[in-house]
């Protein structure tokens, strides 16, 4: 959906995604082996224009384009959608980061400050494709609580495969913010070192 | 760390980064981020972290990408404490 939120972090901020983001979109997600825990991306950049198009009018889905503060450079993706009003709650996902970013904690804070803060969520929830170790690790380093396993969620070349669905919830990220955020912090010092 | 030596340092990189991978690593393990799990994109920050305070080198970006295994490590912080001695900036 159009939505305006920005949020800023020491050396990345999310703002929201336009039209003009398409053939970025599409390079991102171009990488089948990177990609291979993804569904799978549009097929040009002007499918991926035309799914954009079709994103700006579904309602419950924010999706962001990940920049550094600094040089307004794009280096990744990051979505929040299927929101639960009554519930409280959403999925993020959609997350991809070029290779050489060091964009991965600070996103993953401003993707929670989003959820938390401009949302107003109560909990937030991601599903990774259960072969895609380092991800788990990822969400199990920053304390989120894997819940549930989803059988064969996703195919991937003819194989499905089971997906963990991990949770965050606002008291979680309370206990983890100031760490996480203290980490992206001097992570950002490498950046301008 | 004030007086390691700069062949000591690779021992102690792979001391350091057993704390962190919670794993033994021995002397001759090739240890890489593509083969170990458990180094995700934190854990890569948290052990460039350690090695930051414990040797007393500050990294950068284009270090941050060179580091693929526990080998880069090592060579990296030699290569930072020999310069930094050198210039008479580390201790």
């Amino acid at each position: 959906m159009r939505h305006g939120i920005v949020t800023e972090g020491a050396a990345y901020r999310l703002r929201p995604v336009r039209v003009d983001d398409a053939e970025f979109i599409y390079e991102l997600r171009r990488d089948p082996w990177r990609n291979r825990y993804l569904h799978r991306g549009a097929e040009s950049a002007e499918a991926q224009r035309r799914w954009l198009e079709e994103y700006f009018a579904r309602p419950g889905d924010y999706y962001f384009i990940i920049e550094a503060r600094a040089t307004g450079c794009r280096e990744g993706t990051a979505g929040i959608y299927n929101l639960d009003p009554e519930e409280r709650t959403a999925e993020w996902g959609r997350w991809v980061v070029r290779p050489e970013s060091l964009a991965a904690v600070e996103s993953t804070c401003l993707v929670y400050r989003t959820v938390f803060e401009a949302l107003d969520l109560d909990a937030v929830y991601c599903r990774t494709i259960a072969e895609n170790s380092s991800a788990l690790a990822f969400h199990d380093s920053f304390g989120l609580e894997r819940r549930r396993v989803l059988p064969a969620y996703l195919e991937v070349e003819g194989c499905w495969l089971d997906a963990i669905e991990s949770w965050l919830t606002r008291a979680r990220w309370r206990e983890l913010r100031a760490d996480a955020e203290t980490k992206a912090q001097r992570v950002a010092g490498w950046k301008v070192a | 760390m004030a007086n390691i030596t700069v062949n000591a340092v690779e021992p102690e990189v792979r001391r350091l980064l057993s704390l962190v991978l919670h794993r033994p690593v021995g002397e001759s393990d090739e240890v890489s981020r593509a083969a170990e799990p458990a180094w995700d994109s934190l854990k890569h920050v948290e052990i460039v972290f350690l090695m930051e305070d414990h040797f007393g080198v500050r990294f950068s970006e284009p270090d941050l990408n060179g580091i693929e295994s526990a080998s880069d490590l090592a060579r990296i912080v030699k290569t930072k404490l020999t310069r930094a001695r050198a210039c008479g900036t580390a201790s």
